[in-house]
């Protein structure tokens, strides 16, 4: 109490460490519960537990928890828009191994370490569920009951393109081609990111040319971040109709988590044949854990979105440049996770 | 003097009147019945109810029962039935019909041989089961609403049940002379609800009142608004650190309310003080009220408090992220407990096996996976914060083999905690998407697997539950060197058993599943695993004894706490390793013997090494010593009354009592060859568990009120009141913030302690060259 | 029968011997040093923290006063206050105590212990789950749990050997069952979780939806036996009963 500012937000005195006060946590915790609260008072699953009932009053209120959120959000970063390096706390010197390395560096790769567990676990259900229910393809040419529950994976209507398979590439399906744009984009936003990292060490430019450079190099990673989420949710809902290209969306091709029912058609001529069948695992399955890594990417747009704003302003330079590089940790590990996603959840 | 002994008799006064109170608990309704569903019908000699019977009540000259009665009155009633299969001409019939009576008020009298009463119920006799209909008396009651139900047999007549036969029921009210009164039986929900709000008013009343006593004068809302603000923005590690025992404090209070209720509905067979939805409801909260939002904050609040200190840091590495670490808990368990008091709280058991999660129509279900959602984010915080704390924000001098125990076992809880919360948390997800937007994770139509959610739950739940206990190690280990005034025995064993500990916790969660079609193989790793697991926890326990041997022991409230732990761990321990033999465990699992089991561990263990850790570092945290006197009686009441309500579950889970039933039934006399309902004795031990419950819950109250008076009038304590060797004992009581003006050294009473191979090792890895060309300037 | 069937009864007697030695090694250990390294002598200390603190007020009301004077007392270790036989101090880390031939005898004695426990639980194991050829004469009975009953199919078994019926006492299904006979039962589940438990005889296991989990039953005693329901199922849980009758 002895050491009370009484100004627990905006800009923060850096020069003496952390700040002793802040409305964040409270608020950003507020608004997590009021979002989950509400989102789960508008789905609310059905008598047949077989889809949901979707009330849209409670949507709004969900949606203000989410701006809660973010005004929270924004308390902390008034507090930390001020950081400038002059306070880089360094681990002790008795702090054997890590002595005199950055503590918050230590921090972030301990965070990875942590989101390294979510995604094993994700890729647990993934791997448990596609080696135990039978494959769709394995059934074709046998008599199967109508609702049969077996694995027709993603990459059946991405990879393979499905039913429709335009390829106008000729090499690939045009239903592959946002995943491409996705994964290309995702490893030159990495570039990009460790661009504005090496920019903004570089002491033999004056500060405005050396901020500029970096806020472009910010704002291009920002801008292809939001090109991978807006080609996913071309890739769920909308479908890839520009110019030549023509890929259905998922959505219209019926690969949803409540398809108890999808006519799959398989074979040509003789051997064609068709089964109705029960493909909702597989479904969720895609959809848990490329949204959960779309989230992920999401937040880091977010933040993102901090940085420009901030390298706009000046606020980097070789004193806080690290701040980007432990940005640019969790980027890289998102590229990594992505670069695991993609194969598994796309092509296989 | 004077003010110590007012206190201790008002003390003494409040339990007493407290003991009292406990004369004024709820009635409830005890129905020692026989084996049949009580719901549902009576001990019928038929299966098939049928509408073609027809039973019916009246008075005995024809007319129908009155409104309402007179009070005191008695009706002569005339009981009967029509259709049937008594009805059929059967020359051969030897008998006709039953029936069997109850009235929920009032008295029942037999008049002639062809009635009789049967444990409390009017029910023909042998000489009356030829006939459609009997007379009998009805004395009404003085006041309230009075239930006659009649349930009815109409037989075949060939003198043995079967299918052919045939029962029907029905009821009646009849009401005292104002019309329907209310009735008298305590609704369980009710009582929860008051005894929490109660709790809550307590609570705010308190803390109203400490600050009104600390400045009266000033005691307006321009002096509270800095106040309040400050709590609630305050990212200083002791004042988080508060904040976690307040609400861990309340929530331990929530859970043991919790637990009154539960067992007040187990004090007698056949109970109905709880409905089967509120018992089940009530017991999934208690386990999780009390893991996550009681044992887990209290000890974060010690982490927050005391790691720090002791390692010689002023805060710890992430203020803010620690702040909304505790945040994030009073969310989640405003979404954990949503429901709970409309009847449709999460009724699920706090494992939340599926497809029942999933499919259970409590809504409360939903919010409190998402709940448990937020307190995985929680979690992960946490440890994130303390694990980058303890490695980079030590005092020169403390090399890792040269920390307290109490950070060693911080340090290796958390590292398990981070690294299996987020698959529970993958887990909840799935089960919240699940009853949200109906993904099929769990779904077993669409090719689900429940046993996906017991692996994802347990690979967490296991470690889980070493997270609660390892802390409770480290408190022991401060506070019997302490006492002892000796030096731990075999510190480095010690935190090799800890990292042993917390690695073999990871691959031995398969013990919860044994049951569950195991493969022959991976029973015998996992019986084999966990098993081994009492190596490390023996060493643990033989050292502690060890570091007594030499030592000059001297008797405070925390050292008995701390022997307390002693007893009850290797209690629990030893009771633990009957499971891994499997063939065991078939007979033991989900009985009351796992529940004797877990408390022991987790209440003789975890909280017993919490109210040690209270005992021991209360003068640090707040100034003043706490009265011996009060904790020693809370010691013994508590530590008694403990053993006496866990210490008979493990009899009750040998005779077979099942865990998570809301109600048991004992052996009653004419079905005694059916082998395997509970014997009597077990309805006599449940009612004395129930009655040792309240006594250890009331006991805990002493604590609370000692917390509470020394705070105001406990005499001011110096920085090391114990004799502590740790940095935390350097500062004043209460410390200043910062904690430490200069950071200080460690020294060593040990003339060879140079950091080992692999951290030189590791150091030269990671420390950067020096004159590199400025790639890692920026430092 | 004694509690558990005769499996648990053995393991069990075997468990309790081994745990009453553990235990009263430990606890013996324990009330000795309790006892015997107990001193009032820290006491002392406490009447040394009472003056102490006196002298804390002391100097806090000179502070008040505006008596600018700074003292301390020159404590002499008393060897008879409170005997300090590793020297402890503050701010140091204490000498070392260990000996590492006790530590080592502490660790291994336990794990033979447990490796014991380990090989003498593995044959009962087996007896639990016998392996595929000690079944070659056993007869498959259907166990289904439901929401909030128990459903048995005798899949075409003669009555002798197997019979489902009703209880006339309780109107509970009952299960007819030949002594000495052996029974796999296949367990599964039409909703939740449920795990039929055999109360007397210590057999269980979880009937999960969705695959098939067995019990295998010898019934070595006649009688009547309760099948309880051990996995949370539901609201009705703890009614879900059922009666397995051993005939002759």
């Amino acid at each position: 109490m002895s050491d009370d500012h009484g100004y627990h937000h905006g800009p923060h005195d850096w020069s003496h460490g952390a700040p002793h006060n802040s409305w964040a946590p409270i608020v950003i915790s507020i608004g997590s519960g009021v979002f989950l609260f509400f989102f789960a008072k508008a789905f609310t699953m059905n008598e047949g537990m077989n889809g949901y009932i979707y009330d849209s009053a409670p949507l709004p209120l969900a949606i203000a928890g989410l701006a809660i959120i973010f005004a929270g959000l924004i308390s902390w970063w008034k507090q930390d828009f001020s950081f400038d390096g002059s306070y880089e706390p360094q681990a002790t010197h008795g702090s054997a191994p890590f002595s005199n390395v950055d503590i918050r560096k230590v921090g972030m790769w301990v965070f990875l370490m942590s989101e390294m567990m979510i995604f094993s676990s994700l890729f647990s259900t993934y791997i448990r569920y596609r080696t135990s229910i039978v494959s769709c393809y394995s059934l074709e040419g046998t008599v199967v009951e109508p609702g049969t529950a077996c694995w027709l994976p993603a990459s059946y209507f991405i990879a393979k393109g499905g039913e429709h398979a335009n390829s106008t590439l000729g090499f690939m399906p045009d239903a592959l081609v946002p995943g491409a744009i996705n994964t290309f984009a995702l490893i030159i936003s990495s570039y990009t990111i460790v661009m504005a990292l090496k920019t903004a060490k570089r002491t033999d430019l004056e500060h405005a040319e050396r901020s500029i450079k970096v806020r472009n190099y910010l704002g291009a990673t920002f801008c292809l971040a939001t090109l991978f989420l807006v080609m996913k949710m071309v890739e769920w809902f909308i479908g890839f109709h520009i110019g030549p290209f023509e890929a259905p969306s998922l959505l219209s091709d019926q690969f949803t988590i409540h398809n108890d029912a999808y006519t799959y058609n398989y074979g040509h001529g003789a051997e064609a044949g068709a089964m109705t069948v029960d493909i909702r695992m597989a479904a969720s399955a895609f959809y848990l854990t490329t949204g959960t890594h779309g989230v992920h990417v999401f937040a880091g747009i977010v933040g993102l979105g901090y940085m420009v704003v901030k390298a706009h302003k000046g606020g980097y330079g070789p004193g806080n440049a690290v701040s980007i590089e432990y940005f640019g940790l969790y980027w890289h590990f998102v590229d990594l996770a992505w670069v695991a996603v993609f194969p598994a959840f796309y092509l296989y | 003097m004077q003010v110590r002994n007012v206190w201790t008799v008002r003390a003494m006064v409040i339990v007493a009147v407290l003991f009292a109170a406990l004369m004024f608990s709820p009635e409830h309704d005890a129905r020692p019945t026989g084996i049949s569903s009580v719901d549902s019908g009576c001990s019928c000699h038929s299966q098939t109810p049928s509408s073609e019977v027809v039973a019916s009540i009246t008075l005995a000259n024809g007319s129908a029962l009155p409104e309402n009665y007179e009070p005191g009155a008695t009706y002569a009633l005339l009981i009967s039935f029509s259709g049937g299969p008594a009805e059929d001409n059967n020359p051969e019939r030897v008998n006709t019909g039953g029936f069997n009576l109850v009235a929920s008020k009032g008295t029942l009298t037999p008049i002639d041989n062809t009635t009789q009463i049967l444990a409390g119920e009017l029910t023909h006799t042998d000489a009356g089961n030829d006939q459609q209909a009997w007379n009998a008396n009805w004395t009404a009651p003085t006041s309230g609403s009075a239930v006659l139900r009649l349930m009815v047999n109409s037989v075949n007549g060939d003198n043995s049940a079967s299918s052919d036969d045939s029962w029907n029921t029905v009821s009646y009210t009849v009401s005292g002379a104002g019309g329907e009164a209310p009735t008298m039986k305590a609704n369980g929900l009710t009582v929860l609800f008051s005894g929490i709000l109660l709790t809550a008013i307590l609570f705010a009343i308190a803390l109203t009142y400490v600050f009104y006593v600390r400045d009266p004068e000033s005691f307006s809302w321009a002096r509270f608004k800095p106040w309040i603000t400050h709590w609630l923005t305050s990212t200083d590690h002791k004042s988080v650190g508060t904040l976690y025992f307040v609400s861990g404090l309340f929530f331990l209070g929530v859970g043991g309310i919790l637990a009154m209720m539960i067992r007040i509905q187990l004090s007698s067979p056949g109970n109905d003080f709880l409905t089967k939805d509120e018992y089940n409801s009530f017991f999934t909260l208690h386990g999780t009220v009390m893991i996550f939002l009681a044992a887990m904050p209290l000890i974060n609040g010690f982490a927050n408090w005391i790691v720090p200190l002791q390692i010689g840091a002023k805060d710890l590495c992430f203020p803010r992220l620690n702040a909304m670490s505790f945040w994030l808990q009073p969310a989640g368990a405003i979404l954990l407990l949503t429901g709970m008091f409309s009847g449709m709280g999460a009724d699920v058991g706090w494992t939340g096996y599926q497809p029942i999660t999933s499919t259970t129509d409590h809504y409360g279900a939903t919010f409190w996976l998402a709940g448990q959602v937020l307190l995985v984010a929680s979690s992960t915080l946490t440890g994130i914060n303390f694990i980058v704390t303890i490695a980079t924000m030590r005092a020169p001098g403390m090399g890792w083999m040269q920390m307290p125990l109490f950070t060693w076992s911080i340090l290796v809880s958390v590292m398990m905690l981070f690294i299996s919360i987020p698959t529970f948390g993958i887990g909840l997800i799935e089960a919240y998407l699940d009853r949200t937007i109906s993904t099929t994770f769990y779904n077993t139509s669409a090719g689900g697997d429940p046993l996906l959610w017991s692996h994802l739950f347990w690979y967490f739940g296991h470690p889980e539950v070493y997270v609660v206990v390892v802390p409770a190690f480290g408190v022991i280990s401060e506070v019997i060197a302490t006492s002892a005034r000796r030096t731990i025995f075999g510190y480095r064993s010690m935190v090799y058993a800890l990292a042993g500990i917390g690695f073999v916790a990871f691959i031995v969660y398969g013990h919860h599943m044994l049951t569950s079609g195991m493969s022959p193989l991976l029973r015998f790793v996992v019986m084999l695993t966990t098993m081994l697991v009492a190596v490390p926890t023996g060493i643990k326990i033989f050292n502690w004894l060890k570091t007594m041997h030499g030592g000059s022991l001297v008797y405070r409230t925390h050292t008995l706490w701390a022997l307390g732990f002693l007893v009850t761990f290797t209690l629990g321990g030893i009771s633990g390793m009957f499971f891994p033999a499997i063939a065991m465990d078939v007979h033991l699992h989900e009985t009351y013997f796992v529940v004797a089991h877990f408390h022991y561990v987790l209440v003789g263990g975890t909280v017993f090494g919490l109210f040690a850790a209270f005992y021991y570092w209360y003068p640090k945290i707040t100034g003043r010593m706490m009265s011996e006197r009060l904790g020693i009686l809370h010691f013994l009441i508590g530590f008694i009354s403990y053993n006496g309500v866990f210490w008979p579950m493990h009899k009750l889970g040998l005779l077979g009592m099942t865990r998570r039933h809301h109600t048991y039934y004992i052996r009653a006399d004419e079905y005694s060859d059916i082998i395997g309902t509970l014997p009597p004795e077990a309805a006599q031990w449940n009612f004395f568990i129930t009655v040792c419950a309240f006594m250890f819950f009331l006991s805990n109250l002493i604590m609370v009120y000692n917390i509470i008076a020394s705070w105001l009038n406990g005499r001011k304590a110096p920085a090391d009141p114990w004799g502590g060797w740790s940095f935390e004992w350097m500062v004043s009581s209460p410390p200043p913030t910062p904690s430490f003006a200069e950071i200080p050294t460690l020294l060593n009473a040990n003339p060879d302690h140079a950091p080992g191979r692999l951290t030189g090792m590791l150091e030269r890895i990671m420390t950067p060259d020096p004159g590199d060309e400025g790639e890692e300037a920026g430092h | 029968m004694e509690f558990g069937g005769d499996i648990f009864q053995d393991l069990y007697i075997e468990f309790m011997f081994w745990s009453l030695i553990v235990g009263v090694i430990t606890f013996v250990w324990m009330i000795h040093h309790s006892f015997v390294y107990r001193t009032s002598d820290g006491d002392l200390s406490g009447k040394r923290l009472h003056l102490r603190t006196q002298l804390d007020s002391l100097r806090h009301e000179m502070k008040r006063a505006g008596m600018d004077m700074e003292f301390e007392i020159e404590e002499e270790e008393d060897e008879r206050a409170w005997p300090n036989v590793d020297n402890i101090k503050v701010g140091v880390f204490p000498k070392e105590n260990d000996n590492l031939k006790l530590e080592l005898f502490w660790t291994i004695i336990p794990f033979i212990l447990i490796c014991y426990l380990c090989w003498i639980s593995w044959a009962p194991t087996d007896a639990i789950w016998p392996s595929a050829y000690e079944l070659e004469d056993a007869h498959e009975v259907g166990v289904t749990g439901q929401q909030w009953f128990w459903d048995f199919d005798c899949k075409g078994l003669t009555s002798d050997l197997c019979d489902v019926g009703v209880d006339s006492d309780t109107g509970l299904t009952v299960l007819s069952l030949k002594l000495d006979e052996t029974y796999i039962l296949n367990l599964s589940s039409r909703d939740v979780l449920h795990a039929p438990k055999i109360v007397q005889y210590g057999l269980t296991e979880d009937a999960v939806p969705g695959m098939y989990t067995t019990i295998v039953f010898t019934p070595y005693e006649t009688g009547k036996y309760f099948l309880d329901c051990a996995e949370y199922c539901g609201d009705d849980h703890a009614y879900m009963t059922a009666i397995i009758e051993i005939h002759a």
